[in-house]
């Protein structure tokens, strides 16, 4: 075995292969560590994956345009609404959470990087390697088709008893669990990150709330991860080794394969919109000129909200029979969590409220935000009435719930973030012009598409129907959420016109273009490698407004003269250009060691015992190579 | 890493806790070992995960052999021999006791006794380990698969990852040892050991749980 | 042993410097037990498993309920003392004994919940009879 002996061999191909120092060109972003890169790496990957998603969506439109329609064949609609699921929650929307937690986490707390540079590259290799590993699944025998949850028994009987007759489900078990891993190394990243990076005076209470949601979902993450990861093991192990963990022929219970996805499930649902909630808590208090009203109320909801989000899971198995002491609990809890959810939403009101607001782009997606929410949040609060749920369940009317939650609130937000950021990311403004064409747009194709979901869910259509027969009055609504589908479509093509346009004119923007109160517009944009020259010493909540202003005897803000963005100003002394700051090294290491993953995983779904070793074994040989890889090249021997 | 920064180098240490070697962090505690305790944290709910499967459907064969919905119920307990898990138990909680002695030795930078230490640990763990595939062909050999009713999935796929985790700790363990051969593991690195330790002495406690709830507790005929 | 010093905990205060340790270096801090605590607790864990295993052949002469209360108090007394004293999360800092105490009450508590529900709907079962 080579793997018991490495080290030696490793010091000796080391020299070989000397250690990656390129900081440009497209070699540099394969071994980068750099949370900043990555973070565009993330975030650039995720955006492609929700063209692929959209796209299937898109198709799912068409399909439903008329009654009895033909465009696609049953087989290839399961496919594609469970591929849209899995699609946008895994390598969307948790991705880009963690693009822009990567990106804004070690700014804002004032760090220079992430506490993990290394295993943060693992994640997004891991991501890359894992969104890959699930689509290649449509050229191998048929992608994933038993919905994004999978329920048992459905996915976990063997492919021989013929339920889903085809490799999809164990793409689907395997790509998660590999998805997983990638996950869980990033929440340990950032909860490390935040407990320890922090700069002098920035206690867990100046943290902006950004930063304290990306905790939240970082801990929601570590803990809701292992019962779904011990689920898809027991579904694999039910396909391919006959177990019966989920046969209730044999004593199994598929009840449990519910509480375990759950379990995970709705933890998740709160994994992907705090994020949300996080970034138009930053854009709003700068284009209303005023603190965020009761940022420490925010922060104490958001905490909530993860606590109590642990206690609401059985609400998606009410129409299971749980029996009527759990559904009342469940219910009970499914009512109280609304509470820090509305509390939010007024903080929010509130700041906008008196303001002296600026309707940029970024501004009309978090109001945007506020409105399709509070939508999506009330739809939600019917759900925890139980005899009412039974009525809505697996009908339209959940799939209009959860997209006004994720897509008018995630999806809006993100949106907001980029145009938000994109300045201090790039260095240059993406147009406003175009921004907010788009945002009109996305508004209005959303509302179509999702809007009339609400009506045909209560008359009854079922969701992930294939089709639909004539003379249920639903052809109207079908039709506008397909017309709706579309303007979605115009309008992130309009994004995307809009980012290459915006970046052949390079509107520059500078350090501070928004008036900012956060510590990243303290530095130049784009963000040098080394984000801050001298390690920030903070002061306050919005340290970096305070820097700028104080107030007179009646209130009144007045800008201090001296104070504000040094970003730029390059002080005298050894540390001008930055170069003796140690960062970490570029590493080959990360993508070795995610390599080894799709490789057993391919392995794991044909039953190749052979590629699963080899799989192991690369990963293996990364793993070790990493070990006895100092962090920093210059740091060798110390 | 980012090592200490000349500027970062001359700040304020303050609270006095762990200001040594300049790795201050906020908690007073390293990264490392914060990061390998919120796994070990996210762990417990893995394992609870098997465990729990494995309760729930504890005893459920006997009903469904009954009603003959299945064709056989094993009984745990005829399958169990307790003296020889006793026996492989014993010598995985004994690891600990090496592993823990191998870190002091580390601390007092006496090098030969941490390498006796750590292979000991290794050694306890690739016993138990043994242990482990013979108790399984021994079970199988007696008919229990794993699709022998919930019983032989739950009880297998458990035990077998819980074994898993043990081999990756044993290349970890060994990893450790070659890098003190090669000089390059000092006292000043001891917390490469700690956090290995760490992770040890996780998988034995899941042992624990695991040998008295699935071995000792008695099962109803 | 100077177990008071160890519980001075930098937490929370924020005034310090952002430097990260991803190197495995930094061993001083909080002083663990020494070898012969170690050897005195694996003593008391040995003794507790010898006792354990001793009361599973008590099987049918004990109250089986009282049996397995004493078993998985046996257990958990195990597991404490050597999350306590080989991990070190006795004397180590609160923080890491917030996340592990965060996963173990997590996981019991949810499990515990799944286990009424479940087994609440198992009793129902009916079994056809041949």
């Amino acid at each position: 075995m080579t793997t018991l002996d490495p080290s030696s061999v490793l010091a000796q191909r080391q020299q070989r292969l000397a250690r990656p120092t390129k900081a440009t060109g497209w070699t540099s972003w394969l071994t980068t560590v750099d949370h900043k890169k990555i973070a565009i790496l993330y975030g650039s990957t995720a955006m492609v994956f929700m063209v692929l998603g959209g796209v299937e969506a898109l198709l799912i439109r068409l399909q439903l345009w008329r009654p009895n329609g033909t465009v696609l064949t049953a087989a290839t609609y399961n496919q594609l609404f469970t591929m849209h699921g899995t699609t946008m929650v895994f390598l969307v929307g948790m991705p880009m959470a963690v693009a822009f937690g990567n990106y804004l986490l070690p700014l804002m707390i004032g760090a220079r990087d992430v506490a993990f540079p290394r295993i943060n590259m693992l994640g997004y290799w891991i991501f890359l390697l894992g969104g890959v590993f699930l689509y290649s699944s449509f050229f191998l025998g048929g992608a994933p088709n038993g919905g994004w949850f999978g329920y048992a028994p459905l996915t976990s009987m063997p492919m021989a008893r013929g339920f889903l007759p085809s490799h999809g489900a164990d793409f689907w078990a395997i790509g998660l669990i590999m998805l997983g891993i990638g996950s869980v190394t990033s929440a340990v990243n950032f909860i490390v990150t935040t407990l320890n990076m922090r700069a002098p005076g920035m206690t867990l209470l100046r943290m902006p709330v950004f930063v304290w949601m990306i905790f939240i979902i970082a801990m929601l993450t570590l803990f809701a991860l292992p019962p779904v990861t011990a689920a898809l093991i027991q579904v694999y192990m039910d396909r391919n080794f006959g177990t019966h963990f989920f046969d209730a022929a044999a004593g199994g219970d598929p009840l449990l394969y519910q509480h375990l996805f759950w379990l995970f499930g709705h933890p998740e649902v709160y994994i992907l919109i705090l994020p949300g909630m996080g970034i138009v808590s930053e854009i709003l208090p700068v284009f209303s000129r005023k603190p965020l009203f009761g940022a420490r109320v925010v922060v104490m909801s958001g905490i909530a909200i993860g606590f109590v989000g642990w206690g609401v899971w059985v609400h998606h198995m009410f129409a299971t029979g749980v029996g009527p002491a759990t559904t009342t609990g469940f219910g009970i809890a499914t009512m109280a969590i609304a509470v820090p959810t509305g509390v939010k939403i007024f903080n929010w009101l509130g700041t906008v409220w008196g303001g002296a607001v600026r309707l940029t782009t970024a501004m009309l997606y978090s109001l945007g935000f506020i409105a399709m929410f509070t939508l999506g949040g009330l739809s939600g609060v019917m759900h925890s009435i139980v005899p009412s749920n039974g009525q809505q369940h697996d009908t339209y009317f959940v799939v209009a719930h959860f997209h006004y939650v994720l897509f008018g609130g995630l999806i809006f937000a993100i949106f907001g973030g980029f145009y938000y950021w994109w300045p201090k990311v790039f260095g240059h403004f993406l147009s406003e012009k175009m921004g907010k064409v788009g945002f009109w747009l996305l508004f209005v194709g959303f509302n179509l598409t999702f809007f009339p979901m609400h009506i045909v869910g209560l008359q009854g259509m079922p969701r992930r129907t294939y089709t639909y027969g004539t003379g249920h009055g639903w052809e109207l609504m079908n039709q506008l959420e397909t017309v709706g589908g579309f303007i979605i479509a115009l309008a992130v093509l309009v994004f995307i016109v809009n980012v290459v346009a915006s970046r052949k004119r390079n509107d520059l923007a500078g350090a501070d273009p928004w008036d900012g109160r956060t510590l990243e517009w303290s530095i130049p944009s784009p963000v040098p490698v080394y984000n801050f020259l001298e390690v920030p010493e903070v002061h306050a909540f919005d340290d970096f407004w305070h820097r700028k202003y104080t107030e007179d005897e009646e209130g009144r803000l007045v800008r201090l003269p001296s104070g504000g963005s040094d970003a730029g100003e390059h002080p005298e002394g050894e540390h001008s250009d930055g170069s003796h700051i140690h960062l970490p090294s570029p590493s080959y290491w990360p993508l070795v060691f995610a390599f080894g993953l799709p490789m057993s995983g391919y392995g794991f779904v044909f039953k190749n015992w052979w590629l699963v070793g080899v799989g192991v074994a690369v990963l293996m040989f990364g793993l070790t190579a990493w070990l006895v890889e100092p962090d920093t090249a210059q740091d060798d021997h110390s | 890493m980012s090592a200490v920064t000349a500027d970062s180098a001359t700040q304020d240490h303050g609270h006095g806790a762990n200001a040594g070697h300049g790795q201050t962090t906020n908690t007073g505690v390293s990264n490392t070992k914060l990061a390998v305790w919120a796994f070990l944290s996210s762990e417990a709910l893995f394992f609870g995960s098997f465990i729990s499967t494995y309760l729930l459907y504890r005893g459920r064969d006997t009903n469904f052999a009954a009603a003959g919905l299945i064709p056989e119920a094993y009984n745990p307990q005829d399958l169990f021999n307790i003296e020889f898990t006793s026996a492989t138990s014993f010598i995985l909680l004994m690891s600990s006791l090496t592993m823990v002695l191998a870190l002091a030795a580390l601390q007092r930078d006496d090098h030969r006794r941490f390498r006796i230490w750590i292979a000991s640990t290794a050694l306890f763990g690739l016993t138990f380990i043994a242990g482990q595939v013979y108790e399984f062909t021994e079970f199988y050999r007696e008919g229990l698969q794993l699709g022998s009713g919930t019983f032989g999935g739950s009880f297998y796929v458990m035990t077998g990852l819980h074994g898993a985790h043990v081999t990756v700790g044993i290349f970890w363990l060994l990893s450790l040892y070659q890098r003190s051969l090669q000089g390059k593991l000092g006292s000043e690195k001891s917390e490469a050991v700690e956090v290995a330790g760490l992770y040890w002495h996780f998988v034995d406690i899941v042992w624990i749980v695991i040998f008295t709830v699935v071995y000792l507790v008695p099962y109803h005929k | 042993m100077s177990t008071t010093t160890d519980l001075v905990i930098a937490e929370d205060h924020g005034a310090i410097v952002p430097v990260s340790t991803g190197a495995v270096e930094h061993a001083e801090g909080h002083s663990h037990p020494g070898p012969r605590q170690y050897v005195i607790i694996a003593v008391i864990l040995v003794v507790i498993t010898a006792i354990e295993v001793g009361m599973s052949y008590l099987e049918g002469d004990v109250d089986s309920n009282v049996l397995i209360a004493m078993l998985l108090g046996a257990a958990a007394i195990k597991f404490v003392l050597v999350v306590a004293w080989f991990m070190h999360l006795k004397t180590d800092s609160k923080i890491l004994r917030r996340f592990f105490i965060m996963g173990l009450v997590g996981a019991i508590l949810l499990f515990t919940v799944i286990f009424l529900t479940l087994h609440g709907m198992q009793n129902s079962y009916n079994f056809p009879t041949r």
